[in-house]
């Protein structure tokens, strides 16, 4: 069997403002097996975006505790917590996040420079990934200058060009048309299928879950299905 | 909240820079309206006499007796008027009203034109009448409050130095009174006919009187100085002719560049003016750049808003009305503040020589509308950028999330704050170095000692007829180490005396005369020959306060009438080789042949403002010619300086019951020579202070600007990976490089322009890495404290948080 990389205990996540709490995530129990690719679905609102922050380390959880490579995490200093997105983790966001003042090739080579990769090898593994995404052509160009679909694969590039062992993808296809986001998909996809790589995805779309092996359902902050994995 | 807080920021900037801007204004102001009230101030000179002989002499701002009246005698075509000011060239003189004494040092003696020629106006009294009798005095409001209280002063009789009478004639206003001729009482000329003065009325080498003329109508003032050789030939000693030159001073200039020999008193300096002038306009540039750059900062928040008023049918030309109007009346709001600001500070304002600023804002109307006026124009000026950077957003950025990508302007609100930051570095090395150099002059080892001396003025008083007794019962106080007397403060001042030699001829050198004991209680180093030896004391009774008693010299002992110490720069001057070479040359005044004693190692007889020169000291002796006995210096154990003052208080009230005691303490006097340079480092400090501590405001709302407009870059880079230190480096980097920028302009500008002030100085510090590195380190720490705040906040934030806030 597959060794967990993600793994959550009772997680919950309350948000405070002023004397009102609004509880976003409420016990939430959940694995991802390496290798996996699942999406989390659910209406608007209902916590999705928090959970996927929550598991990519980039928000602390109110309560519960996260293992990642079966290490918890919530003792972590926000400098461990940096260290693990730097090395393990890529994400994709639904606007494409690109730094504006960047060309297309500096933006995907920018975990590269963080992990202190060498300008050579750096070179070479951004034109491998622009190659893979077919972004080669692009490489001189800023974020402006770009179609949504050409943005959001250089978001994936750059999400994937450190080699993360997950990718976590926030409605990677809410700001595309149909075809642009048929596409990203099916680039996820073979992310998945040929690198490895594992995928937790959220997605308002039952076609583009249809990609993936397994869908957690949230209603309300609670997982109602699809918590335990069955991936062998 | 957070918006209220810059526009506060916004507010309170201006309103420091108004204030700051009214204060130094006030400044300029203050020192350039000297002067400007007299009915006649164009047409009004004063002569102005300058004796070289070989690069050896003085230029002095007063000119013999007889000068005045001869000029207006001989050219009565050219010359209107003329007025005369006379104090016996004594640091005080003695006045006295019943049991009341005071040692006025603002008295003077002047012609009976002085109310015609001067537009100084009487409260009480006739001005065309007051000063013409004899034993006539017009003193001013306050004076006159000193010796009556409340009631009327016209005709109450003071008594001068115990024996005048002076009837109070007439009571001077205390507006307007910005004059360099700076006085408490003017007695009238004609008084001093009954005092030995009268042998000076013919007397063309003592220069002791102020003399101003007015001019006729049409006459150029060249047209009379054309007449000043022919004039000098026929009036002045032929010894002395040949070296004379009389120049004409304008009157309105005397206050901001007249640095002469016997100023009435310490004038402006119009470097200073420039300075002051130069600093309000640049805080005043500051805190408009500041209010741009907040505005402009907060626009950022305003965008939306923008953009729904013009969707609603606004135009550009209406919005850019709108917000221009909003910037000119928080303008207007901080103009008034600022004056709030400066009517709280303005009682402790002081002018160049330290005296408090006159009057306030709000009391010059002319001053007043034209600062509303500056200040109202900084608030439009600072408010067309952000109105027309707010009016030009383009409905259509709404949608495509263009909303905080507002970087146009970004050079132009970097360069500003590179301008603010130049700014700041240049007052910073500036105060440094004046600082520095102000320690300098203040510490320099003079050749002399000036602590543990207390000088007591004693011209013209008993004390100077019973010096030798003076000096014996000071002598015998154990606090008291030596005593001796001077004609001017060492260190200070000097007189011109008349020498002659083969080497030279006829001369008038730098000199003072002083008694025993000089030497050996200012502690001046001989390096060849000897000091002063008194062999033995003459005493003798004098009946005239005066007069100079020129044919008592068979009373004198050797060294009295024989001998004269030099500095070294004289010896070089005389060309006399080595200083033991000086010892036994000539140097004779007319009342007989003096010899060279000893050599003194050079040391600095007046303020550092000046090369030593080739100088004399003479030694008058403690029996005879008393009218040199102006000071008495009394150097005091340094543990007992409160009973040594106690000890001469008692000897001088013993030997002089009718007159006050003064003192003062030579140190103290002579860090008086740098009251400017103390005054422009205490004011270029203060407006440096405030200049750095505008540009920070101004950076600090800049980078919560710049902070907020990169959230969301801030997050995307933490979650890819970026540790909160390379966040922060890489934050502080954006503001950092404007802050070095500035400081790489900055420093060749002012190594450059402080060196050409220092040039300025004789004696001057030399400009050290250090000044530029301590101003560089602290402006890059200040700088770096002001964006802190923000950056370690952004860089604080989870990723999440950063970009989640953004959308």
């Amino acid at each position: 069997m597959m060794s967990s990389i993600i793994r959550t205990v009772n997680l919950g996540k309350v948000y405070t403002s002023g004397n009102i709490e609004t509880i976003a995530l409420r016990d939430i129990n959940l694995t991802v097996r390496e290798g996996e690719f699942v999406s989390i679905m659910g209406p608007s609102g209902c916590g999705k975006s928090t959970l996927l922050h929550l598991l990519a380390l980039m928000d602390k959880p109110s309560s519960g505790e996260l293992y990642f490579m079966e290490q918890p995490t919530t003792h972590l200093s926000d400098k461990q917590r940096a260290a693990l997105r730097r090395y393990y983790i890529g994400f994709v966001f639904q606007s494409f996040n690109l730094i504006e003042e960047l060309t297309v090739a500096e933006n995907i080579a920018l975990p590269l420079i963080y992990q202190r990769i060498p300008e050579a090898e750096r070179i070479r593994r951004v034109n491998q990934v622009m190659e893979q995404l077919d972004v080669a052509h692009k490489g001189h160009f800023y974020p402006m200058q770009l179609s949504g679909g050409h943005q959001q694969r250089v978001a994936v590039a750059r999400a994937i060009v450190a080699r993360p062992r997950i990718l976590f993808a926030d409605e990677p296809t809410g700001n595309l048309d149909s075809q642009h986001g048929l596409e990203v998909m099916e680039i996820l996809s073979d992310l998945n299928h040929e690198q490895g790589t594992t995928i937790v995805m959220v997605t308002h779309s039952p076609q583009y879950a249809e990609f993936s092996q397994r869908t957690i359902h949230l209603f309300d902050g609670q997982v109602v299905s699809g918590a335990i994995s069955q991936f062998r | 909240m957070k918006n209220r807080l810059y526009t506060f920021l916004n507010v309170l900037g201006l309103s420091i820079g108004v204030a700051s801007f009214t204060v130094l204004f006030l400044l300029f102001i203050h020192e350039t309206q000297y002067d400007n009230f007299h009915p006649y101030t164009a047409a009004t000179y004063r002569i102005t006499q300058k004796i070289n002989q070989n690069g050896v002499g003085e230029h002095s701002a007063s000119v013999p007796f007889p000068l005045g009246p001869t000029l207006a005698a001989d050219y009565p075509q050219q010359v209107q008027a003329f007025v005369r000011l006379f104090n016996f060239q004594s640091p005080s003189l003695s006045v006295s009203f019943q049991h009341k004494k005071f040692n006025e040092q603002r008295f003077f003696f002047a012609d009976s034109t002085f109310l015609q020629v001067f537009g100084f106006t009487l409260v009480q009294g006739d001005a065309a009448t007051a000063l013409q009798r004899a034993n006539s005095v017009i003193l001013t409001q306050a004076t006159a409050r000193r010796y009556f209280g409340n009631t009327p002063a016209l005709g109450r009789k003071l008594l001068f130095q115990g024996n005048i009478p002076l009837e109070v004639t007439g009571v001077v206003a205390e507006t307007p009174r910005r004059s360099h001729i700076d006085f408490d009482l003017i007695a009238s000329f004609s008084t001093l006919r009954q005092m030995s003065v009268k042998n000076f009325s013919q007397n063309w080498v003592w220069n002791p009187c102020w003399t101003y003329i007015v001019l006729q109508p049409h006459t150029k003032p060249q047209d009379l100085a054309a007449r000043f050789s022919d004039f000098v030939c026929k009036y002045f000693p032929d010894n002395l002719s040949s070296y004379v030159q009389l120049d004409l001073q304008p009157l309105a200039d005397i206050h901001l560049t007249s640095n002469l020999d016997y100023e009435i008193s310490a004038n402006g300096d119009i470097r200073y003016v420039y300075i002051f002038g130069g600093m309000a306009v640049f805080i005043l540039l500051i805190s408009i750049i500041n209010f741009t750059n907040i505005s402009t900062a907060l626009a950022s928040a305003r965008v939306r808003s923008v953009m729904v008023i013009k969707a609603i049918g606004a135009s550009r030309s209406d919005l850019f009305r709108f917000y221009l109007i909003e910037a000119a009346i928080i303008g207007g709001f901080a103009v008034l503040t600022g004056f709030i600001l400066v009517e709280i500070i303005s009682p402790f304002l002081t002018d160049l020589s330290g005296n408090p600023l006159q009057g306030s804002v709000l009391s010059e109307q002319n001053m007043l509308i034209g600062i509303l006026v500056a200040g109202l124009l900084a608030g439009l000026l600072a408010g067309i950028y952000p109105a027309y950077y707010l009016s030009s957003f383009e409905i259509g950025n709404l949608y495509y999330g263009k909303l905080l990508k507002i970087r146009s302007g970004r050079r132009f609100r970097s360069l500003l704050v590179v301008i603010q930051f130049t700014i700041s570095m240049l007052f910073f090395i500036a105060t440094l170095v004046s600082g520095r150099q102000l320690s300098f002059l203040r510490n320099a080892k003079l050749g002399f000692d000036k602590e543990q001396i207390v000088v007591v003025p004693v011209a013209n008083s008993r004390i100077a007829k019973v010096y030798p007794e003076f000096k014996a019962k000071l002598e015998s106080t154990d606090a008291i180490v030596s005593v001796t007397a001077m004609e001017e403060v060492l260190g200070k001042s000097y007189q011109t005396h008349e020498f002659y030699n083969e080497e030279k001829g006829s001369n008038f050198y730098p000199s003072i005369i002083v008694s025993h004991d000089f030497v050996r209680t200012f502690n001046i180093e001989i390096i060849a020959g000897r000091d002063f030896i008194s062999r033995s004391g003459k005493p003798q009774e004098y009946d005239s306060d005066f007069g100079v008693v020129e044919d008592m010299f068979d009373y004198f002992d050797e060294d009295e009438r024989n001998a004269v110490l030099v500095n070294e720069a004289m010896v070089a001057y005389m060309g006399w080789g080595s200083p033991l070479n000086a010892i036994g040359k000539t140097l004779s005044r007319r009342t007989g042949n003096e010899k060279v004693i000893g050599v003194v190692k050079n040391f600095h007889f007046s303020s550092l403002h000046k090369h030593v020169a080739p100088f004399v000291i003479d030694l008058a002796g403690d029996n005879i010619n008393r009218s040199y006995i102006k000071y008495v210096a009394v150097k005091i154990k340094p543990e007992q300086i409160g009973e040594g003052i106690e000890a001469i208080r008692t000897v001088w009230t013993a030997l002089n019951p009718l007159q006050a005691f003064d003192y003062f303490f030579l140190k103290e006097k002579l860090d008086k020579l740098y009251i400017k340079e103390q005054q422009l480092r205490q004011i270029s400090l203060w407006f440096t202070a405030i200049a750095i501590l505008l540009a920070c405001m101004g950076l600090f709302g800049l980078s919560s600007f710049v902070v907020e407009q990169q959230r969301r870059e801030i997050g995307i880079r933490k979650a890819i990976g970026a540790y909160d230190y390379q966040l922060v480096g890489y934050l502080a980097m954006r503001f950092l490089w404007m802050i070095l920028l500035s400081i790489a302009l900055s420093l060749p500008v002012g190594y450059w322009l402080m060196y050409r002030w220092l040039q300025t100085f004789p004696y001057h510090i030399e400009l050290s890495a250090d000044i530029f590195l301590i101003a560089s380190v602290i402006i890059l720490i200040v700088s770096a404290m002001a964006i802190a705040y923000h950056t370690f906040r952004a860089a604080r934030f989870t990723p999440m948080e950063t970009i989640v806030r953004t959308w």
